[in-house]
């Protein structure tokens, strides 16, 4: 996915509806997944989702589209979403598009990587299992976690989920000499400072990467807030070969992200 | 995060569901079951107590909407409260709208550093407006004929509900929108969303408000995720006591009714959650100040009561509050300051309200004599 041309292509906004975004490009036609930005200072970031027509493609806005107008000047940049990865993410707190939102500096240059990568091929991955120890008795003897794999953590509020999330990352820093990603979907905004301010007073945070797209984010950015926590996480997997744990908080909000981006594209099959 | 409680005056509420500055609290239950009571009632209890209330109406029947100004002004609330008004005449575009329109006033006031609390009163008509709107625009409709993306359009609202950094002036935004269930069913669309968005909820039971408990708090059911770490000290020696003597009383109780034969502890548990509810109750425009809360809760939690006839728990509870306000100032004070309570000023309160209960208790019998 390289960048084609030198001369920037730009396109103009033939309609907005929502969350989405249709805009005519008349020399060329921006990738699918390219990110297209517009209106004052390039703030909105708007996806490619489909060509219309030869000169036409639809895009669906990760920002509020409020202000954007008919015949605005858009700018495809050449590349689809991407995130910084490395170890200067550590200790830092994230929105989809890599940007730090915990009031620190910003991250620049060094290596960002697209949040859409291809899955690890058969060829590459073990088939013995291994189990990765929690330190938690009941998890470890009842319910042992994968290396690797994948569980789903169930209840209801207030029953202590974080507190375990806590305690798990807690123990794949001390024991595994690993590092964790914490990925908040769509839920409260207080939540996301709350467990922040409490991963700092119990020393965790220093080998820990916060991302989130809480509920008052537009469904888009929601919705590819998770694959951006992912492409962080895989870096350390693929490159620092270190133990990765991923928490996702809520993945049902990543289902009715997706869920309301297909309805604002005019899709009734969910 | 620096942190305080929105006190309601409602004792239910500030003793076991209590609601921080900041927090969004859902007030939720069946049509005709005291939502808009409960709110009001907040509202009127803030009188001196620098909180600025907005009172957001959507779809209501003009009608009530002038009579709840009538009251609020009655009760002097209008000093410090504006009402937002999209009556149930006016087209959806404006339903929809006043929501916002009532929560960048809150804001203004928010961002100048004061503590804004503000009702929407109801959320279901909101939802309805936005449903009537999506449609018209030919919107694809999804579950209930909502557009997809309702969760959004509320939680995009309640979000803006917060409270703020001190650097920032430390103001806080409190948000208590009510929302009506059909045939007490929780599990609906609207309903599960906003339980989701905010930080708890209130229900309202259908069958307390018939059997004459109001208001009409169904504690079991309700919850607030964060209040307790703003509650004051005071209340939370008591609030665990009575929570548990009252959710042990709602088991036994369907039980009890077959009139068997009951042991001892049973009655005991059971005459004591007699007591508890009969003490949560309250009447409209009633709060309660925090002092006189914790003195009659601390009565029944610690079996004060018990010996009293139900018909006299109210009449005591008017006098153990007198008592208390005229006679230990300055445990009010503390209690007010939000120090803890040492053993010995819950020994104080305890021997107040037990000579006013005794006096009590003897008139009665002295009375039913010949």
């Amino acid at each position: 996915m390289g960048n084609h041309h030198q001369i920037s292509n730009l396109g103009s906004i033939l309609s907005v509806r929502g969350t989405v975004v249709d805009v005519q490009f008349s020399q060329h036609l921006p990738d699918l997944k390219n990110q297209l930005q517009t209106g004052e200072d390039n703030q909105i970031v708007i996806e490619v989702v489909s060509h219309l027509s030869s000169q036409v493609v639809r895009g669906v806005a990760l920002v509020p589209t409020v202000g954007l107008t008919r015949g605005a000047t858009v700018v495809d940049t050449g590349h689809p979403l991407k995130v910084p990865v490395g170890d200067r993410l550590l200790g830092r707190m994230f929105n989809v598009f890599g940007e730090t939102i915990d009031g620190g500096e910003p991250i620049t240059g060094g290596e960002w990587r697209s949040i859409h990568a291809t899955p690890i091929a058969l060829s590459e991955r073990v088939t013995q299992s291994e189990i990765l120890q929690t330190g938690i008795k009941v998890i470890d003897i009842f319910a042992p976690l994968e290396r690797g794999g994948k569980v789903g953590l169930m209840g209801g509020a207030g029953v202590g989920k974080t507190v375990l999330i806590t305690e798990m990352i807690h123990n794949m820093v001390k024991q595994h000499q690993g590092v964790s990603l914490f990925c908040g979907i769509g839920e409260r905004c207080r939540e996301a400072l709350d467990l922040y301010d409490e991963m700092k007073a119990t020393g965790v945070l220093a080998n820990t990467v916060l991302m989130f797209g809480q509920m008052n984010e537009p469904p888009r950015a929601r919705f590819w807030v998770g694959h951006a926590a992912l492409t962080m996480a895989e870096y350390f997997r693929d490159r620092k070969r270190q133990d990765v744990l991923l928490l996702i908080d809520n993945i049902f909000r990543f289902i009715q992200a997706g869920a309301e981006v297909s309805s604002a594209n005019g899709d009734k099959s969910h | 995060m620096r942190k305080f409680r929105l006190q309601t005056g409602i004792k239910a509420i500030d003793a076991l569901i209590p609601i921080g500055r900041g927090q969004r609290e859902l007030i939720l239950g069946d049509r005709q079951t005291g939502k808009s009571a409960l709110a009001i009632d907040t509202i009127v209890n803030q009188k001196d107590k620098n909180v600025i209330c907005i009172y957001c109406t959507i779809g209501q029947r003009s009608s009530s909407v002038a009579k709840v100004i009538a009251d609020l002004e009655k009760y002097g609330a209008m000093e410090y409260t504006t009402v937002v008004m999209a009556a149930g005449e006016e087209p959806p575009g404006i339903k929809f709208v006043s929501a916002y329109a009532a929560t960048t006033m809150a804001e203004y006031f928010m961002e100048l550093g004061r503590d804004v609390l503000i009702v929407y009163d109801d959320l279901t008509n909101h939802a309805r407006a936005y449903r009537e709107l999506s449609l018209l625009l030919r919107r694809p409709p999804s579950r209930e004929a909502f557009l997809g993306d309702i969760f959004y359009i509320h939680s995009r609202l309640l979000e803006r509900a917060t409270h703020l950094h001190p650097e920032l002036g430390g103001g806080s935004l409190t948000a208590l929108p009510i929302l009506e269930t059909e045939a007490q069913n929780i599990a609906a669309y609207i309903p599960t969303n906003l339980i989701s968005i905010t930080d708890g909820q209130v229900y309202l039971s259908p069958v307390l408000f018939q059997k004459g408990v109001l208001p009409a708090i169904d504690v079991g059911k309700s919850v607030s995720r964060v209040g307790g770490k703003t509650q004051l000290l005071a209340y939370r020696a008591v609030a665990g006591a009575l929570r548990l003597s009252y959710s042990q009383f709602e088991e036994l109780e369907s039980f009890a009714r077959f009139g068997t034969r009951i042991e001892e502890s049973t009655r005991i548990t059971l005459e004591r959650g007699r007591r508890v509810r009969e003490i949560l109750k309250q009447k409209q425009y009633r709060p309660m100040p925090v002092a006189t809360q914790i003195a009659v809760l601390l009565s029944a939690a610690k079996g004060l009561l018990d010996d009293v006839p139900i018909a006299l728990i109210a009449e005591s509870e008017r006098v153990i509050a007198e008592a208390v306000t005229s006679q230990l100032l300055d445990v009010c004070d503390r209690i007010e300051r939000g120090e803890a309570l040492s053993d010995l000023d819950h020994e104080s309160l305890l021997r107040v309200a037990r000579e006013q209960i005794s006096s009590i208790t003897s008139n009665s019998v002295k009375g039913s004599k010949p």
